[in-house]
């Protein structure tokens, strides 16, 4: 990875401010960062760290109260309503926890969801490697009710991919899964971002989990507090530990 | 408990707003029948109290038509002692607006508005002359001063008035008011013998007011005057009533007619209110699950099941008590609505102080408190029983038991038909024979149906809801899935909407057959050119007379219709079991049969009434002859040639020959006599209809302008063409259905509020789904058209089932209908379906507020499930 590369996603001294006066909160300080395009960069921190009102304000989910977000060469403070609903729809892949999938939909009326939205036909190619790689092809037929929690995760997955989206954005995707069904879905995105070239930013406060990653940066406070390469686990657990006593 | 009774209050405050709402309109309507109904109570009992003011005793014939008081009763008084003044009164009474008058513009005064009253001037001390003098001479009249301005009539004038008599003109003398004088009522005085020439009544008095000089005391005077005037005692002619009789009779009346109005109004309240416990049921059942995780934790830290039920049922309570204060107050509302949408529609109902009875707030809070608790216990014993654990993990959803629940609703649906059934073909007499267990059946009906709705909603969703998705691509497929998501709620919110629609679509129905069975009866049976008709059998002679002297018609023929009294006794009793069979008649003879009677001009007969004679000779009519339908001569098993022994209007029995059959049924009678036959058979002077053909050497523009000129000098009576005259009865049969739909479009509007709340609902429990969809590319629109039409495909489901039902059911009734009255089925398919397609539209409209909700909820928050 040379710095070089374009980004895919970034934050310009984005801050959030929740309330004002005696009651105000600064979920995001002056945070600049820059995500690659085809890097897979994990999100972590302490609760209230702001790694969540981060990712929403990457996402389109949310607005800062000063500085610029920017998908790609989009800055999304210049957009409207509706066009932030439109750049999410295009260039944006949601994977969130729990409560992924619409549960009247089919599993493939789900991936194509943001597609049949913008009332676009889904690129049969890409449809069909990203339902072989998730391992869907038998159940694509099924209600969300009909299918395991690791395999609605997949379907999750598979829609965020099937737009052929500029970045993912994860939201603790292995947190309601056994650890064994959680590392599927999480080599599963690694090798969306080895193989298909990938953007994905993921939050997560399992070490585990952040160790897919190529890149984790750690949040304290509403701001970017310490960063790692080629994570491991222990180098992740150490990181951790600096950063809540430092 | 109490106090999380109160905190869940504000917890559920949309359900609260909801539910609180259902019960106020449920509530409001049903008080707004009882506040109605005594306020004009109020006002006619103030009227009867003052005008019998200062008569101590009064006398009225048992059957005016027959033997009425006449003058010659004066003399037969003269030896009672103890009067002091015996005033011999017309009253008018039964005479509503049978004497108009004719305004300076020509018109009359609507007869859809408030009655116009007649009566003889007498020196009474309850009448008071305001401007002018009292009428003295023959056709001299006085009015109430209300009316003068409203009808711009002059004191002085000379004005025309239409009477059974024939044109009249009179001169207004002067304004009069009485003691509990009303608004409203055209009132109007003139002298006895004015008046009794006007009614055609020769010497006929309706009542002769006593007033007692004390040396007598009343019970005495009573029996005094009893004897005076009824020379056999045990067949008496005439009644005698005191003060307190009087007032009793007279307000009794009134209470009667309001209370069939009340009653009518009740009975549409108590629709609505059918439809409110339905829909609050729903709206607990869904609240109450939402909650089940809650309740489920006071189970958990050791909350009875009782105490959770209790704290549910603390909660409706309150609930229930709040709406019914303010159902009370809407019922005020609503009462004053009503009388204004209805005086709008053309009934003239007084203006009346509010009456707010005990009667009505013990009503009012049994109904309110009542409902809501029923509605509430349903869904709290359930989610009193809930375990624990599966309500804190929130995995309640237990499956329906829904093959059980469709066998019970079709068993149910079952048991309401066959009711119904009986209630039609049971052969019984009576009305209520036919109505208590037609409405009961009716509503068992409904209950059977609505648990076995969600057997169809959900199909009949996706049915709707599939060129939506053509239309609005994703969005319509939302929408249709989500309607259909849910059957059994989606189904019972669309069944309160399918009574309302049951209800209007069956009238509309019903009102359709008879228009579509009144065209039959026209083409087959009348061939006549022009019809002169009157809502109270009121044609003077003088009509009759201008249509035949004029050149402009070849055949008339006037039309009188009757009753008549037989000696013969029917061939079978069975068979005769569809008449009324007494076995004394009015005047003690022994009667066998009675039937309908009519006369006709039998010689102009042609071209004008084809009465479908099968044998012999209707031209051959006479005074001594008769023509029987062929039923009634079926029924007596008589022929041709053979006699009939009729009853006069005096007892006396005459014979007639039958001289022909005939099979018409509609126009003619069981029993036909000529017209000068007809008049000793019946004390009715004035004539029914009068029928015309145009003369053959004579153009329509010609006959069409010769009948208007006479038509113009009768704005009372009806002058039409039999264009006009058809069209004239689907006019009618339209403002009745029109009142009908007005009635139960609140009944309509509280299942839009049911549908409102259900949408609402779902999208409160669908709220992280919104969310979702949101995220990933949903426009704000797109969920709005989401939400919206999942609002038209659930009252569309309720308007299909609705329009189906009414449909079956006003088929069913009209086939139960003997088919001498109604003989065919008409279906007004373009009515029913833009009633169906207004319907779902106003679902659409109803779900608009969830929509917007929903569309403008905030991503994060919606997918956080706040």
């Amino acid at each position: 990875m040379d710095s070089t590369m374009i980004a895919a996603a970034g934050t310009v001294q984005a801050s959030k401010i929740y309330g004002s006066g005696d009651t105000e909160v600064r979920a995001l300080d002056n945070v600049t960062v820059s995500f690659d395009q085809g890097q897979f960069t994990a999100i972590m921190g302490p609760s209230g760290s702001g790694k969540s009102t981060l990712m929403h304000t990457l996402a389109g989910l949310d607005r800062l109260t000063s500085g610029e977000v920017m998908i790609g060469e989009v800055n999304l403070s210049t957009l409207s309503e509706k066009e932030l609903t439109l750049l999410r729809r295009t260039k944006i892949g949601f994977i969130f926890q729990a409560f992924n999938l619409i549960p009247t939909l089919t599993a493939i009326e789900n991936i194509t969801l943001p597609l049949d939205l913008g009332k676009k036909k889904p690129d049969e190619k890409l449809l069909n490697e990203v339902v072989q790689a998730v391992g869907l092809a038998d159940r694509l037929k099924h209600k969300p009710n009909e299918l395991s929690g690791g395999q609605q995760q997949r379907v999750a997955v598979a829609r965020a991919l099937a737009s052929g989206p500029d970045v993912i954005f994860a939201d603790e995707p292995t947190g309601n899964l056994d650890s064994q069904t959680g590392a599927e879905i999480l080599s599963f995105m690694r090798r969306a971002v080895s193989e298909f070239g990938q953007t994905i930013v993921m939050v997560t406060h399992d070490p585990v989990a952040a160790a897919y990653a190529d890149r984790v940066l750690f949040l304290a406070d509403g701001q970017i507090v310490s960063e790692l390469r080629e994570p491991t686990t222990d180098l992740i657990l150490e990181s951790l530990r600096a950063a809540t006593h430092g | 408990m109490f106090k999380l009774a109160l905190r869940n209050l504000w917890a559920g405050k949309i359900r609260l707003i909801l539910t609180t709402l259902l019960i106020v309109i449920g509530v409001g309507f049903v008080s707004s029948s009882f506040i109605l109904r005594d306020g004009l109570k109020d006002v006619f009992g103030n009227l009867a109290e003052e005008v019998v003011a200062g008569i101590d005793v009064q006398v009225s014939a048992f059957d005016p038509e027959v033997d009425p008081i006449t003058s010659a009763d004066e003399d037969l008084l003269t030896n009672v002692d103890g009067i002091a003044q015996a005033q011999f009164v017309v009253t008018g009474e039964g005479q509503e607006n049978r004497i108009q008058p004719i305004k300076a513009d020509g018109t009359t005064i609507t007869l859809q508005g408030p009655p116009q009253l007649a009566f003889g001037w007498t020196d009474s001390e309850v009448l008071s002359i305001v401007t002018g003098r009292p009428p003295s001479a023959a056709n001299e009249w006085v009015i109430d001063p209300a009316s003068l301005s409203e009808h711009e009539f002059v004191v002085g004038d000379d004005y025309d008035f239409i009477t059974p008599a024939g044109r009249r003109t009179g001169t207004l003398v002067g304004t009069y008011t009485f003691d509990g004088f009303i608004e409203g009522p055209t009132f109007m005085s003139m002298t006895n013998e004015t008046l009794q020439e006007y009614l055609l009544y020769d010497d006929r008095f309706d009542a002769i007011s006593i007033t007692a000089d004390g040396s007598v005391p009343i019970p005495e005077l009573i029996d005094e005057i009893g004897s005076a005037l009824n020379p056999d005692a045990s067949f008496p002619r005439v009644e005698v009533q005191n003060q307190e009789e009087l007032i009793a009779d007279t307000t009794a009346e009134f209470n009667e007619a309001l209370n069939i109005i009340g009653g009518i109004l009740l009975g549409f309240a108590l629709l609505s209110l059918f439809v409110s416990i339905f829909i609050i049921v729903i709206i607990f059942a869904i609240t109450v699950g939402q909650r089940t995780r809650e309740l489920g934790l006071l189970r958990a830290i050791g909350s009875t099941p009782g105490q959770v039920l209790r704290s549910v049922l603390t909660e409706s309570f309150i609930i229930g008590l709040i709406a019914s204060v303010l159902g009370i107050v809407g019922g005020v509302v609503i009462a004053l609505g009503i009388r204004a949408v209805l005086n709008a529609a053309g009934l003239g109902i007084p203006s009346f102080s509010i009456v707010i009875s005990p009667a009505t707030v013990i009503i009012a809070f049994a109904v309110g408190v009542g409902v809501t608790m029923l509605a509430a216990s349903v869904p709290a014993i359930s989610a009193s029983r809930t375990s624990p654990i599966a309500a804190i993990t929130g995995t309640s959803e237990k499956k329906e038991k829904s093959r059980a629940r469709f066998v019970f609703g079709f068993l149910v649906a079952g048991l309401g038909v066959a009711l119904m059934l009986i209630g039609l073909f049971g052969g019984s007499d009576s009305v209520t024979g036919v109505l208590v267990p037609l409405g009961a059946g009716a509503a068992i009906t409904f209950v059977g149906i609505t648990l076995v709705t969600p057997l169809v909603a959900g199909p009949l969703s996706k049915v709707l809801g599939a060129p939506l998705q053509v239309l609005f691509n994703t969005p319509g497929r939302l929408a249709k899935d989500n309607a259909a998501r849910n059957p059994r709620r989606t189904g019972t919110i669309a069944s309160t909407l399918m009574i309302g629609l049951t209800a209007v679509s069956m009238a509309f129905v019903l009102g359709d057959s008879f228009t579509a069975e009144f065209d039959r009866i026209l083409n087959t049976s009348v061939q006549a050119d022009y019809l002169v008709t009157s809502d109270q059998a009121d044609i003077p002679d003088e009509v009759v007379d201008q249509v035949s002297d004029n050149d402009a018609f070849g055949n008339v023929s006037a039309i009188k219709y009757g009753s008549v009294d037989l000696e013969n006794e029917p061939v079978e009793a069975e068979s005769g079991a569809s008449f009324d069979d007494p076995v004394v008649g009015q005047n003690g003879q022994p009667v066998g049969f009675s039937s309908d009677l009519a006369a006709f001009n039998y010689d102009e007969l042609d071209g004008l009434f084809n009465l479908s004679v099968t044998e012999g000779d209707l031209t051959s009519m006479t005074s001594r002859t008769t023509a029987l339908r062929d039923s009634v001569a079926d029924d007596l098993g008589l022929g041709l040639g053979d006699t009939i022994t009729a009853f006069l209007l005096d007892g006396s029995p005459t014979d007639l020959e039958v001289v022909a059959i005939f099979e018409e049924a509609q126009i003619s009678s069981g029993v036909l006599v000529t017209l000068d036959r007809y008049d000793d058979f019946s004390s009715q002077r004035t004539t029914d209809w009068v029928a015309a053909k145009r003369a053959d050497d004579v153009s329509v523009a010609v006959a069409d302008a010769a009948f208007a000129e006479i038509g113009q000098e009768y704005p009372n009576l009806a002058f039409q063409s039999s264009a006009e005259f058809r069209q004239s009865f689907s006019d009618q049969i339209n403002f009745i259905l029109r009142i009908i739909t007005i009635l139960l479009t609140l009944t309509i509007l509280v299942s839009l509020v049911g549908i409102l709340a259900t949408v609402a609902l779902s999208v409160f429990e669908r709220v992280r789904e919104i969310g979702l969809l949101r995220a990933v590319g949903s426009t704000r629109r797109q969920i709005f058209t989401m939400v919206l039409w999942e609002g038209a495909i659930i009252s569309g489901v309720g308007a299909i089932l609705g329009a189906a039902l009414g449909i079956g059911l006003g088929a069913l009734i009209i086939s139960a209908i003997p088919g001498e009255i109604i003989s065919q089925i008409a279906i007004p398919w373009i009515s029913v379906i833009v009633m169906v397609a207004v319907a779902s539209f106003m679902g659409l409209v109803a779900a608009l507020i969830p929509a917007i909700w929903a569309s403008f909820r905030n991503v994060l928050d919606a997918i956080s499930g706040g």
